[in-house]
């Protein structure tokens, strides 16, 4: 049985991605107690064979210390990391010190915790993190939360490079626009996609070793283009 | 969920009006709670956060052999909106509504508080809650009976009538089919009704248990020209009802194109364009059939009304729930596109015949039930006063209770 880490478990991807592997071996983790014991639940529920539920909170960089020196080296088949927070640009402008509180949910947090994974990912086994088409480029609507994905996003380019000698895959999804609570205060429209549909692109992603995943598919041809505009037009544009 | 502005816990949005819509005010979706929390099947019942949608529901039970004990014509709703609207489906007349199957639920109120509330514990506030829209509180999750199945087909039979004295004696004659039902031309018939009812029974002749699909087709927002008006519902009704050549037909049918035909076109509702539609559902007592007749034939002279309505009889169970909706009698559900105010006053007519007959209208399908129809179609309105949370309201409530 694959044994899965998944961090983040309340979000709905990171939620719908359990459900779809309910075959594994999984522990799940997450901020929130009440809410983590009722996936756990469910996840028994619809036929999980294991399921370990732990509350966390994920800037608490003692207890991620002590939790992850607890698990065996070289023990885990798959670890997803998917929780995270949708950064308030004009807050963050404003107010340094919630932008910085921001940058440790979304970026330092999570490099954290992959230093300290690397070691228990089996060889062949997969690093899976959360990240966004955000962080192709940085735009003036959202730039401190594109900056934390984006900046992910190159820590994980080089890690990705220094554990292929491991044979352990780093894979990068940037999803783009999804209908989950992190969006709920967001118009929707028909770019929104179901977080359904993010996890069973994420599971394909993993088994065949994709590296960067775009999903859906569109999102990456929609970046190609914005990181293609050039500056100045770019720098009059209101995205 | 903390909501302490003046709020509405919402689910699939499918209510037709306004009982699921609040002007200037926070709308709380409670879509991402779908868990499910217990499974028992010895016991027959489930347990399970209210924002999850019969659909999803559906599809963990029908490989492990249950079906809904209750539903209504979409499996999109979710159980917290099946029980503040006390839903009802095709087998009222032996199952009555939702509401008679939902064991207990655990209520949370915008002070903080936390009730469990069942027929013994808090049964004001259960009664209240059932059929009482989301104004009593948040639904965290609902217990409910479960209906065993050992086949996801239905044997189905279709039946052609051609009056209202026709559709009663198939009625009549239907008491040993759990489910019943009949589709309504009411455009154009010569005078009086026609149309083809239908009735089945849960497969004791097929022993598989196969779970619905995904809807393939979902129409997009572009349609803005209405595609539904008097000529294309008249003649959709002519095909309708003559593709059936015999008098009668039956069939083994799977359970989703049985209980859910229009769930297969995700948005059907954008046929209507732009403009919209109404839908009118009401309820008329056995001993007033005289209104009842009344009712078909404004409509029929209207000239307005589209395809599929809908025409069942209720049974005489009665529901917990203080404001629930079906009571015994013949219920009449259509849609009618928005016209302006040709629309507007039809409306206006029908309700006025409903209240003559003593009867009522849905408030899940309604838009424009006046303020004294309203309580006159729920006495009972005053008493879930009480335990009306001061925290959560509705335009549909504002409306009929004629607050700003």
């Amino acid at each position: 049985m694959s044994k899965v880490l998944i961090l983040g478990i309340t979000s709905a991807i990171a939620k719908e991605f359990a459900r779809q592997n309910l075959d594994s071996e999984l522990i799940i983790l997450g901020r929130n107690e009440n809410r983590t014991n009722d996936i756990r639940k469910d996840l028994e529920n619809k036929g999980a064979k294991s399921v370990q539920s732990i509350a966390f909170d994920f800037c608490d960089f003692e207890s991620m210390k002590r939790y992850v020196s607890s698990i065996e080296d070289s023990s885990i088949d798959q670890v997803l990391i998917c929780f995270g927070t949708l950064t308030d640009q004009e807050r963050a402008e404003s107010d340094p010190d919630y932008a910085l509180k921001e940058y440790q949910i979304n970026f330092t947090s999570q490099m954290y915790f992959s230093n300290l994974i690397e070691q228990k990912i089996k060889e062949s086994g997969t690093l899976a993190v959360v990240t966004s088409v955000a962080g192709d480029r940085g735009r003036k609507s959202n730039y401190y939360y594109g900056s934390a994905k984006g900046g992910m996003s190159l820590f994980l380019e080089g890690l990705r490079a220094k554990l292929s000698a491991k044979n352990i895959n780093v894979l990068d999804i940037r999803p783009g626009f999804v209908d989950t609570p992190m969006t709920k205060d967001v118009p929707k429209n028909f770019l929104f996609a179901k977080p359904s549909k993010v996890a069973s692109d994420i599971s394909k992603a993993i088994i065949s070793n994709k590296a960067i995943l775009y999903t859906p598919f569109f999102w990456r041809w929609i970046m190609l283009l914005i990181r293609n505009i050039p500056r100045f037009i770019f720098h009059k544009m209101n995205i | 969920m903390s909501f302490s502005e003046e709020s509405i816990i919402t689910g699939s949005h499918l209510s037709y009006g306004d009982s699921c819509l609040l002007n200037n005010g926070q709308d709380i979706s409670n879509l991402a709670n779908d868990c499910i929390l217990d499974f028992n099947p010895l016991e027959k019942t489930i347990t399970a956060q209210s924002g999850i949608t019969f659909d999803d529901l559906l599809k963990f039970l029908i490989p492990r052999g249950f079906f809904l004990p209750v539903t209504p014509g979409t499996k999109f709703v979710t159980l917290g909106g099946a029980i503040a609207n006390d839903v009802h489906g095709k087998n009222h007349h032996v199952a009555g509504s939702f509401g008679n199957h939902v064991l207990e639920f655990k209520l949370a109120k915008s002070d903080g508080t936390s009730l469990i509330c069942s027929a013994t514990e808090n049964a004001e506030y259960f009664r209240a809650t059932i059929g009482g829209l989301g104004l009593t509180g948040a639904i965290e999750w609902a217990k409910f009976k479960l209906l065993p199945i050992k086949s996801s087909s239905i044997d189905a039979e279709q039946i052609k009538f051609n009056s209202l004295d026709e559709f009663f004696a198939i009625n009549s004659d239907s008491k040993k089919y759990t489910y019943t039902v009949a589709w309504l031309d009411c455009l154009n018939g010569q005078s009086g009704v026609r149309g083809i009812y239908i009735r089945g029974n849960h497969s004791e002749k097929n022993n598989e248990l196969v779970t619905h699909n995904d809807p393939l087709i979902s129409i997009p927002e572009l349609t803005a020209m209405p595609l539904v008006n008097n000529l294309t519902s008249k003649i959709f009704n002519i095909l309708y009802y003559n593709k059936q050549v015999g008098s009668s037909l039956s069939a083994i049918q799977h359970y989703e194109p049985f209980f859910y035909p229009l769930d297969a076109i995700l948005n059907w509702n954008l046929f209507y364009g732009r403009p919209g539609f109404m839908q009118f559902q009401c309820m008329i007592p056995f001993e007033n059939l005289k209104s009842f007749e009344k009712l078909m034939d404004l409509i029929r002279n209207s000239g307005q009304g589209s395809f599929l309505s809908v025409l069942k009889t209720f049974g005489d169970i009665e529901s917990p729930g203080l404001l629930s909706f079906p009571e015994e009698g013949i219920t009449l559900c259509l849609d009618f596109p928005h016209l302006g105010e040709k629309t507007n006053s039809l409306f206006r007519a029908m309700e006025d015949i409903v209240v003559k007959a003593n009867g009522k209208m849905y408030p899940a399908k309604d838009q424009t039930m006046k303020p004294e129809s309203f309580k006159q179609f729920y006495p009972n309105w005053e008493k879930i006063l009480p335990y009306k949370d001061p925290n959560l309201s509705s335009s549909f409530w504002k409306r009929v209770m004629e607050e700003k």
